[in-house]
């Protein structure tokens, strides 16, 4: 296997098609990094909720 | 291991030490099949350079129709078992699996301009790919209309098996409405038509794309399980 292009400019011009091709490729990229971004914060956010809850309930002597 | 999964502590303690071994296979499955598309793999010889989209768009697509299939077993195992981990997993594949199907939707579109003329066309799979992000979007103001109850989420489970209906006419939708789309050349009798050099690259692209599914599933499971339970534990301190 050997690289397609010839140079980086190549690469980077993909015989004409720029914006289709790494429109494509940068809209997946932006859209799978929103999705690992999401999961990471509502990971967080609910750990962190649960624990303080679980903090308020040992301390209230009702329950 | 499989049983694991239908108790949601022990998914957790499964899950902690699983999702940073898929993570880090994402990520070197990821680069090489990244690298292997855009740089090594070969230009089509009648699509030139617009032929790396489909490294993106069809994994895109395997993950939409993937995700909702998900959905509708997770739906049946909480119907049939009750089995709240099927619940919490249908629920939290919705929005990752519309968010695939949108991207699907759109790479395809970018890639129909420069090789079809067009950037839609009422396509028998373009079209059911469009109902298949609609179900999402349907399930999703389902779930967040009713509250957390069991009820609720039984009448999504059955919303969600209604549709896939869909996802046989999506896979069949190319050979009865032969309009635009090409017919499948990867999963055919007589095996994959497309050329080894560019099979092999979309195979790990394939790949990649599943690794970060599951990762994003997983993390999301874990999200919604913590949540449950906080929600749990909060109702009790307000009574």
């Amino acid at each position: 296997m050997r690289p397609q292009f010839a140079s980086v400019s190549e690469f980077f011009a993909m015989g004409g098609y720029a914006g289709f091709v790494f429109g494509a490729w940068g809209l997946s990229l932006a859209v799978i990094a929103g999705l690992i971004v999401r999961a990471i914060l509502a990971g967080q956010h609910q750990k962190a909720r649960l624990e303080a809850l679980r903090q308020e309930k040992d301390a209230s002597p009702n329950l | 291991m499989i049983s694991g999964f239908a108790n949601p502590q022990r998914f957790l303690g499964l899950s902690n030490w699983l999702l940073p071994i898929i993570v880090v296979l994402a990520v070197i499955v990821s680069g090489i099949g990244v690298i292997w598309s855009m740089v090594y793999a070969p230009a089509d010889y009648q699509q030139g350079e617009t032929a790396r989209i489909m490294f993106i768009h069809v994994p895109s697509a395997w993950i939409a129709v993937g995700a909702y299939t998900g959905m509708a077993i997770g739906s049946v195992s909480f119907l049939v078992w009750g089995h709240a981990l099927g619940d919490i997993a249908a629920k939290v594949m919705a929005p990752i699996g519309a968010a695939f199907t949108a991207l699907c939707l759109a790479t395809g579109s970018i890639w129909g301009r420069p090789t079809w003329g067009t950037w839609w066309e009422w396509d028998g799979r373009l079209t059911s790919v469009l109902v298949l992000f609609f179900l999402y979007l349907g399930y999703m103001a389902l779930r967040s209309a009713l509250d957390e109850t069991s009820k609720a989420s039984k009448a999504a489970a059955i919303l969600c098996l209604v549709g896939t209906i869909n996802i046989p006419i999506i896979r069949f939708s190319v050979e009865w409405w032969n309009t635009l789309h090409q017919r499948a050349s990867i999963v055919r009798t007589g095996g994959p038509s497309l050329d080894p050099s560019l099979l092999h690259p979309l195979l790990v692209m394939g790949v990649a794309y599943l690794l970060i599914f599951a990762a994003l599933t997983l993390a999301a499971m874990r999200a919604e399980i913590w949540k449950r339970s906080a929600d749990a534990i909060q109702a009790r301190l307000q009574a």
